[in-house]
């Protein structure tokens, strides 16, 4: 696995935060502004900034006569920015008459299916979402224009984080515009952390520690209401995603590239095991998640942090988002620190990203890409921030957004020490074969070594199958 | 003379053409709808392919590997075993509910409107009904289990691999047994009165009268019906996919969330298409198989 330093990021994030608070730019400070106000008044200042930057500086985007454009919206949720989405789509059309940019909505989860039928069929919407998981598929089937860079253009492309470029990156070509900031951290209960004193973990026995401390009993009925966290169980990508972080907190990588073609798998290492072991323990033994951990997602899950019954739970910053909107009262109690490790192993997470890209069959890319830097502009990137609490790559609004908000500290801390992925088809497999694993042990009872062993032998074959 | 000959020659074949001319749409229909996709999904399982360009022949590796595959196996039992218990409860309280809804009792179009209820309630929205049902944070059962001390810690009925397939199969009868009960109800009517008075004055008891009259009446819909909701069911994906996605473990993983997954997660399209054949193969030899062990002599 080629790890991503992003302290870089992070440093010249801040540099440039300062170099662009020295210039003066409003944009870059967030305001408590409204979205649409934030877009109304940004709209004007974007709307040269985007022109003259477009591609070699000087595609025009008034003059490219009617142009129409599919955009897909995967963000469908209010608390996901879909009515924000749409507003940044609407100020855009208000700047340029001449472009229209018609919705298309899909939803996340059926987004590869999606694609897969609309590529098949010729109708691929000129902008659509795409991810790390399925950049390289995206690249094999031609789904994606192969001059993204050039279209996005240098000074546009200087201004993304480079841990985000080299995810959105495959065999040289830039697959898609990255948006979405991913990098994997804790988020927990401030104010119930100051209350009782504990300090943020930094190892998960600190983490259990202060797990089983939280966890209460407030109505003094015999059983716990409260629990010191909440974990992700579910047989899904989300739930065995988000394993695949805490098995990189015990120094297991998923899959090992061999440079000669070939791939090994690290589900029969003792990293593996021991990250197995601690997330069943944790997650299914030591009483202080809720019960039903195999039926807990993501939603269920900020859900019961919204509601005062969890107070940790690892995810994307776009977790402060669902549980600000499903209670408002949580905003100014929530904090976040970088994910804690085993013993021996230097702090690490994860960075993943979702972002957009152009169709191979766009008839306007240009104006397309000029679409996609508005959409990513500094003033926009905040405001979206405060719409979906979702982090942003680029660098400037990243650095605004963190200085301003102390939540998302913790994010900005773990992104220090992000790491990428390898780019593996087979990954969804090896993450389903992983929650298999901690599924037959919870709700089964196969003891932990025989599952460990089942999913060491199909991780296996799995590596052998993606290997040339 | 000629031109009558002609005219009769005419009408011949407008008579003979005619009846093409009505069966021409459904049978384009039937070709564009079913017959092409079958035999696209057959053309897919002969090769390594991502369906947009790249196209990688492998004969018949994939119907190899789908017999030696113990997940695909295991689905396969899991399936049987799930289309087995859930045709039978159809069946069982199809029979029930029909027999009493045959009955002159009171309000009994008022109960026929209460019972169909379950099938016209799509499976998303039973699914997550049930789901919430079944939940182990606030879900009302485990709510009254504790509120009357029949158990002191929620149970996870969908997330315990002794009660998710259980709760599967209840959840799949209640919303399947209502087709089987009109099917049967509208058979039982057909069957006439007169046969049953002879057969009591002939000293049959109920009991008699079903299994020698109710039954062999009724053979042709049940024929019909148990090839069409064992398919079905065999078939079933959205109730299960949506209440456990197969899980915990593996334990409700029937082949229509294997084939599923494979195809849309794995992007394994050639091993779903394989995996798919051959459960096309099994619906056809269970129809086959139907068909002559129940057929009329």
């Amino acid at each position: 696995m080629k790890k991503r330093n992003a302290a870089l990021a992070m440093s010249t994030l801040l540099w440039a935060g300062s170099v662009l608070s020295a210039c003066g730019s409003s944009g870059t400070q967030p305001t408590a502004a409204a979205p649409a106000e934030t877009m109304t008044t940004a709209a004007p200042a974007d709307s040269t900034q985007g022109t003259a930057e477009t591609a070699d500086g000087t595609y025009d985007v008034a003059g490219a006569g009617q142009v129409s454009l599919d955009v897909m919206i995967t963000s469908l949720g209010d608390s996901d920015g879909g009515p924000y989405l749409r507003g940044v789509m609407d100020s855009y059309m208000a700047m340029y008459p001449n472009v229209k940019l018609n919705p298309v909505e899909c939803s996340m989860n059926d987004l590869y299916t999606t694609l897969i039928t609309q590529a098949t069929a010729g109708t691929l919407p000129d902008i659509f979402t795409m991810s790390e998981a399925y950049s390289a598929n995206c690249l094999e089937m031609g789904m994606s224009t192969d001059r993204l860079a050039e279209l996005l253009g240098e000074q546009y492309m200087n201004g993304i984080i480079d841990a985000a470029i080299e995810n959105a990156t495959v065999d040289g070509t830039l697959v898609y515009m990255p948006w979405q900031n991913n990098t994997t951290a804790m988020v927990y209960r401030k104010d119930l952390f100051a209350e009782k004193g504990i300090e943020a973990p930094k190892t998960w026995d600190e983490f259990l520690t202060a797990a089983k401390t939280l966890t209460e009993d407030t109505d003094s009925d015999g059983t716990p209401d409260r629990y010191g966290c909440v974990f992700a169980g579910t047989r899904n990508d989300s739930a065995e995603s988000r394993f695949q972080t805490f098995a990189l907190t015990f120094g297991c990588d998923f899959v090992t590239a061999n440079g000669d073609g070939t791939y090994t798998s690290g589900f029969g290492t003792e990293e593996y095991k021991n990250a197995m072991t601690a997330f069943v323990n944790i997650a299914a033994n030591e009483g202080v998640t809720p019960v039903g951990f195999v039926e807990t997602g993501y939603s269920e899950a900020y859900t019961m942090i919204a509601a005062d019954r969890a107070c940790m739970f690892f995810s994307a910053s776009n977790v402060l988002g669902g549980i600000y909107n499903a209670n408002p009262e949580m905003r100014g109690k929530m904090g976040s620190f970088p994910m804690p490790t085993a013993p021996g192993v230097a702090p690490v997470t994860s960075f993943s990203s979702v972002g957009m890209t152009i169709s191979s069959t766009c008839k306007n890319p240009e104006v397309a890409a000029d679409f996609l830097k508005y959409m990513t502009s500094v003033e926009n990137s905040v405001a979206w921030n405060e719409a979906t609490c979702r982090l942003p790559v680029v660098r400037d609004a990243l650095t605004a957004i963190c200085e301003n908000d102390e939540a998302y500290a913790g994010f900005a801390a773990a992104s220090e020490n992000a790491v990428i992925y390898p780019a593996f088809a087979g990954l969804a497999e090896l993450r389903d074969i992983s929650g298999e694993c901690w599924q037959t042990v919870v709700s089964e009872g196969v003891s932990i070594e025989d599952a460990l062993a089942t999913a060491a032998s199909k991780a296996e074959e799995v590596a052998k199958s993606h290997s040339n | 003379m000629k031109e009558k000959s002609r005219e009769a020659r005419n009408y011949r074949l407008k008579s003979a053409f005619t009846p093409y001319g009505f069966i021409l749409p459904a049978s384009l229909t039937i070709l564009l709808l079913v017959v092409y996709p079958i035999l696209y999904g057959v053309y897919i399982s002969f090769f390594d392919t991502n369906l947009v360009n790249k196209w990688n022949f492998v004969g018949l590796r994939y119907y190899l590997r789908a017999l030696t595959d113990s997940s695909f196996l295991h689905s396969l039992w899991k399936t049987m075993v799930f289309t087995v218990t859930v045709v039978g409860g159809h069946f069982l309280f199809g029979f029930i509910f029909a027999s009493i809804l045959n009955l002159k009792i009171k309000f009994r179009t008022l109960f026929r409107g209460i019972l169909i209820l379950p099938w016209l309630f799509p499976d998303v929205v039973i699914a997550y009904l049930f789901k919430w049902i079944l939940n182990t944070q606030g879900g009302i059962i485990n709510a009254l289990l504790m509120h009357y001390h029949v158990v002191r810690a929620p149970v996870g009925w969908l997330s315990t691999s002794a009660t998710a397939l259980p709760c599967v199969i209840l959840v799949s009868i209640w919303k399947g047994y209502p087709l089987v009960m009109v099917q049967i109800l509208a058979g039982i009517q057909t069957v006439s009165t007169e046969m049953y008075e002879a057969a009591k004055i002939d000293g049959a008891n109920a009991w008699q009268r079903f299994c020698y009259i109710t039954i062999p009446a009724l053979k042709p819909i049940l024929t019909t019906i148990l090839i069409l909701d064992t398919v079905w069911v065999f078939k079933q994906f959205t109730l299960i996919w949506l209440m456990t996605s197969g899980g915990p473990g593996s334990s409700t993983m029937v082949s229509a969330i294997e084939i599923y997954k494979n195809a849309f997660s794995y992007f394994k399209y050639g091993l779903a298409s394989a995996q798919s054949v051959y459960v096309l193969v099994i619906c056809y030899l269970i129809g086959v198989v139907f068909r002559r062990l129940l057929r009329d002599d």
